[in-house]
């Protein structure tokens, strides 16, 4: 890297400017402390003219309060529609996913009461109770205690308490570990302590729950959401949404990832109450989906849910946002992990970042094995930088599993793969291969990309993502090409052309995202499941597979398949009907 | 009056509010901090997208079948069933051509004494099985004659044959084709004879059933599981392409297009095993490395999407859900039973993996993330058949793009 940098003036330029910039910025390194108490202390006395004391809320009654807010929104609506420039539907899309892109900027530190409960995880056990606290300190401190106050059968039963904590380059968790509903109690065992060191900044493996701080993965593709505060919440203005469980699982995996919880499935209506300043997720309901593939799924996995029965509530109170006395409760380190992993990540020189990020302050920079590591924050919000110099894979350097990815052109000249979703950047250059990622979105990416200034390359023939294509050359490849208009809460599709099998890859908030396919043919193959359902489709005769979440019909010479993990079978049925020739 | 009031007030804080808001996001994309937008974000439709119903396919007609042959006195049974309007009955087994010519006499296969090629063949009854074909095909169904045979489309380009041509069996048959229909009219058949003829042809059993019906189609199901003493499938219009039996799998026509077709020494009554065409073997047939499984000898034109399933294992950490020591093989040439049609690994287009623990008719032991994996790469799995043969993975389709955001390995791309 070194030698990189003497070869790049841009980047020398930066390495000399990092002490500099370092001096700039808001938040300095810290060395992780055994206990997060004082360093916490320490470091909000230090940003406490951020913040601003607690502002006194208007307690009005409910009732009163519930009816001027009817009128508000009214109102609201109205006045927006008679004045709006460009359409009220439009100006309201933008909203929601400026409230938690702004508000990531702001949360600096959280601290609240936790209740939750769970219905329906065991027919002996119909309903479990918790209590518990979090606690959050940017960038990367963050501490969930939960204690399970359910009433058991009998001692078998073991209580599903959950201790998760962040610090930096260290994790570790306490917590059940699932096993099957038709083998408890006797399954269960002790608690698995499980504890990381060596964490990266931001760690994919590892990653702490920024999506229960504010969940910008969740809601910040913009999706129609009105803005204006529909009720109140631990006494604070709140804005209500109807989203599904597959947009917001990653805030529910933030409190459910350790512990041994109940499944829900991604169709799942999630009600979310949003805090209305600064987006903090501070209720969830969730209900049964009333859809024949949902009961199918119940049945298969051994839960008795009722359309429409609550599953899931998460609630917040006492909530304290950059506040001096907002501060985390220290968390002790367990005594004996049962499993320890070393994710290898050594800090080094600060001075030597490469990228220069708006708004974005330098975390920190280091090296995992080969891979050197920058990230950098402002607030929850963050960037990693991996950079690798000797990658000897096929594919991009960093890209998970098949997610598909799109091919750029920067600002300078450089090429560059976007993946899916926004939230992951790719360059392949002569010298080194580069991931970013981040919460700050597909702009910021590119932005910092290309101020990098390095040769992008396409990727070479032989690399798992060379078929990546445009939607031009989706189009020409199969003409007649069916295609959705955009989709609030989407974004565009990253395509891929093999031949001419051509597929659009688009991604939304949270895990919600469908993959639509198009080949030359007469005729589906035949079922890949037993389990399978003909149907009327765009008024063609088509097939849905549950197992695959695969809608697939024949129209136009061509074989259509729509395939999502996280749509509902109404969803696909939905995005099937807006398909039309865009060309 | 407080209560009219605070409404009033806030009204006129809404109207207000509305009216910032619309002047504030409907300005100009450039006057809006670069780090709150996303350039690929803009949502250009406003309708969020709200479920649509699923409703089912107005074409009432169920597709019935059984592993082997049908229960007898099913096919009566189920016709008396009060929502059902019409029933036939196909039977269905193998035809060995030696001999094919066009109409004016000139020769268009001939195969050395002994050998010839395996034809997929359903014997129907013409007069109720055209009640179930387009109006088009109807008279050219319903008049086939016992020295007939009718051919798909696909099976007719493959033997180069038309209407009036004529195909010779084994069994020393010559039957004239009546005409070449389109390949799901046909059950994706390569040839159709009348069931007066099947015994004679030594065509095996009954095998499935066409139901048309009216009324609540869970409610037949239910009627026509509870008549059967063995397991039932049924499927419905779009489930599958070709109402027949073994609907999971592509007819051999579709095999043999896809892959090509070889003559082999016709097997005597019992053999499963036979002689294939040399040159269709030496041309098709190659040995590879596969990841995991090491050498493996398949059909040139599968083993790419076979090596990258295999691959994609080995890439998200899942290699060890295949047991080397269990592998089975892909190339056999041989019959699936005594008597019945050629084997998918005669053509080197199957894997028969974690054999050992997985032999067939038994419940299914692979992993589920190994069937799904394979499946994106377009083998489907036996162990989802009426009778299961979960160690065996055979060639589909091509492969398929995957769902956006599958779950990545462990480590991916760290080192």
């Amino acid at each position: 890297m070194d030698t990189h940098v003497a070869s790049c003036p841009s980047c020398a330029a930066f390495a000399s400017e990092a002490g500099e910039l370092r001096r700039r910025l808001r938040v300095s390194l810290l060395e992780p402390p055994p206990d997060i108490a004082p360093a916490v202390r320490a470091e909000l006395e230090r940003r406490d003219r951020r913040w601003s004391p607690a502002r006194p809320r208007p307690q009005w009654p409910a009732s009163e309060l519930l009816r001027a807010a009817a009128v508000f929104v009214v109102a609201f609506a109205v006045t927006a529609t008679t004045i709006g420039l460009t359409g009220p539907r439009e100006a309201a899309a933008v909203e929601v996913d400026r409230l938690v892109r702004s508000g990531q900027h702001e949360v600096e530190a959280l601290t609240a009461e936790v209740t939750i409960t769970e219905h329906g995880w065991h027919p002996q056990v119909p309903t479990r109770r918790y209590d518990g606290s979090l606690a959050y300190l940017a960038p990367e401190r963050f501490a969930l205690t939960l204690t399970d106050r359910s009433a058991y059968p009998s001692d078998g039963w073991r209580r599903n308490d959950v201790e998760l904590a962040v610090d930096g380059s260290r994790a570790w968790s306490r917590g059940l570990v699932g096993c099957p509903l038709s083998a408890l109690p006797g399954c269960a065992r002790e608690p698995q302590v499980r504890a990381v060191t060596g964490r990266e900044p931001f760690d994919e493996s590892e990653p702490i729950p920024l999506e229960v701080v504010v969940p910008v993965a969740s809601f910040g593709v913009p999706a129609g959401h009105l803005l204006a505060p529909s009720t109140r919440v631990d006494g604070r203005d709140a804005v209500v949404l109807e989203v599904t469980v597959a947009q917001v699982q990653g805030v529910l995996d933030g409190f459910t990832s350790v512990g041994a919880w109940r499944d829900l499935h991604p169709s799942d209506p999630v009600e979310v109450a949003l805090d209305a300043e600064h987006g903090i997720p501070l209720s969830l309901v969730v209900r049964a989906a009333d859809t024949d593939e949902r009961r199918r799924w119940s049945a298969t996995n051994g839960y008795r849910d009722a359309a429409g029965s609550v599953l899931l509530t998460w609630q917040l109170t006492e909530v304290l946002v950059n506040e001096p006395g907002a501060v985390p409760e220290p968390v002790e380190a367990p005594g004996s992990p049962d499993v320890v992993t070393d994710r290898g990540f050594a800090p080094t020189d600060a001075n030597e970042a490469l990228a220069r990020p708006d708004r974005l302050a330098l975390h920190q920079v280091g090296h995992s094995g080969p891979v050197r590591i920058e990230a950098w924050t402002d607030g929850r919000a963050w960037l990693q930088l991996r950079v690798h110099q000797a990658w000897g894979g096929d594919r991009l350097f960093g890209r998970r599993g098949d997610l598909l990815v799109q091919r750029v052109t920067l600002g300078t000249g450089a090429m560059a793969y976007l993946a899916e979703g926004g939230g992951e950047l790719f360059l392949h250059t002569p010298d080194a291969d580069l991931h970013l990622r981040g919460s700050v979105g597909s702009r910021a990416l590119l932005e910092v990309a290309a101020d990098l200034d390095l040769e992008g390359l396409a990727v070479p023939r032989t690399w798992a993502e060379a078929s990546s294509a445009s939607v031009a050359d989706a189009r020409e490849a199969l003409p007649g090409l069916l295609e959705p208009d955009v989709i609030p809460g989407f974004l565009g599709p990253s395509v891929r052309v093999r031949g001419d099998v051509v597929s659009l890859a688009y991604a939304g908030n949270g895990q919600r995202a469908f993959v639509l396919t198009q080949a030359p043919g007469q005729l589906l193959s035949p079922p890949l499941d037993a389990d399978v359902i003909g149907l009327s489709v765009r008024d063609a005769v088509g097939r849905f597979t549950p197992s695959t979440a695969t809608l697939e019909w024949v129209e136009g010479a061509m074989v259509v398949s729509l395939r999502s993990d996280s749509l509902s079978l109404g969803e696909l049925l939905a995005v099937a009907e807006r398909l039309a020739q865009r060309s | 009056m407080k209560a009219r009031a605070s409404s009033l007030v806030a009204g006129l804080a809404g109207m207000v509010a509305g009216g910032l808001l619309m002047i504030t996001v409907g300005a100009p994309a450039e006057e809006l901090e670069p780090s709150e937008r996303d350039a690929d974000a803009e949502p250009l439709g406003i309708a969020p997208l709200r479920p649509a119903p699923a409703r089912p396919p107005e074409d009432p007609v169920l597709l019935v079948w059984t592993a082997g042959a049908l229960p007898d006195g099913l096919t009566h049974d189920v016709a008396e069933l009060p929502l059902v309007t019409d029933v036939t009955v196909v039977a269905g087994g193998r035809l060995d051509l030696v001999a094919s010519d066009t109409a004016g006499g000139a020769a268009v296969d001939r195969f050395e004494d002994g050998w010839g090629v395996a034809l997929d063949a359903l014997a129907i009854e013409p007069a109720t099985y055209a009640g179930f074909v387009p109006a088009a095909d109807r008279t050219t169904v319903a008049g086939l004659g016992s020295d007939r045979a009718l051919l798909g489309a696909t099976s007719a380009r493959l033997r180069r044959l038309r209407a009036g041509d004529t195909v010779t069996l084994a069994s020393g048959h010559t039957l004239t084709v009546a005409g070449v229909l389109d390949d799901v009219v046909v059950a994706g058949a390569e040839v159709v004879v009348a069931r007066a003829v099947a015994e004679e042809l030594s065509i095996g059993a009954d095998r499935f059933l066409l139901v048309s019906h009216r009324g609540n189609r869970t409610e037949l199901e239910s009627a026509i599981r509870a008549l059967a003493s063995v397991e039932v499938r049924v499927r419905g219009p779009g489930e599958t392409p070709f109402l027949r039996h073994g609907d999971a799998v592509l007819p051999q026509v579709q095999i043999k297009e896809r892959f090509g077709e070889f003559s082999y020494r016709i097997p005597s009554a019992g053999e499963a095993t036979f002689d294939q065409e040399p040159r269709w073997a030496h041309e098709s047939l190659v040995t590879v490395d596969l990841p995991i499984l090491g050498a493996t000898h398949c059909h040139r034109d599968v083993v790419g999407q076979m090596s990258q399933a295999l691959q994609e294992l080995v890439d998200r950490g899942l290699a060890h859900l295949v047991d080397p020591e269990g592998f089975e093989g892909c190339y056999n040439p041989r019959l699936v039973t005594p008597g019945g049609l050629p084997s998918r690994h005669a053509w080197g287009v199957a894997l028969d993996v974690n054999a050992d623990v997985n032999p067939t008719g038994q419940a299914p032991g692979q992993d589920r993330r190994l069937v799904d994996t394979f499946a994106r790469w377009g083998l489907t799995w036996g162990g989802f058949w009426l009778v299961p043969d979960p160690m065996h993975f055979e060639y589909l389709r091509e492969p398929a793009a995957d769902p956006a955001k599958v779950t990545p390995g462990p480590d991916a791309g760290t080192d």
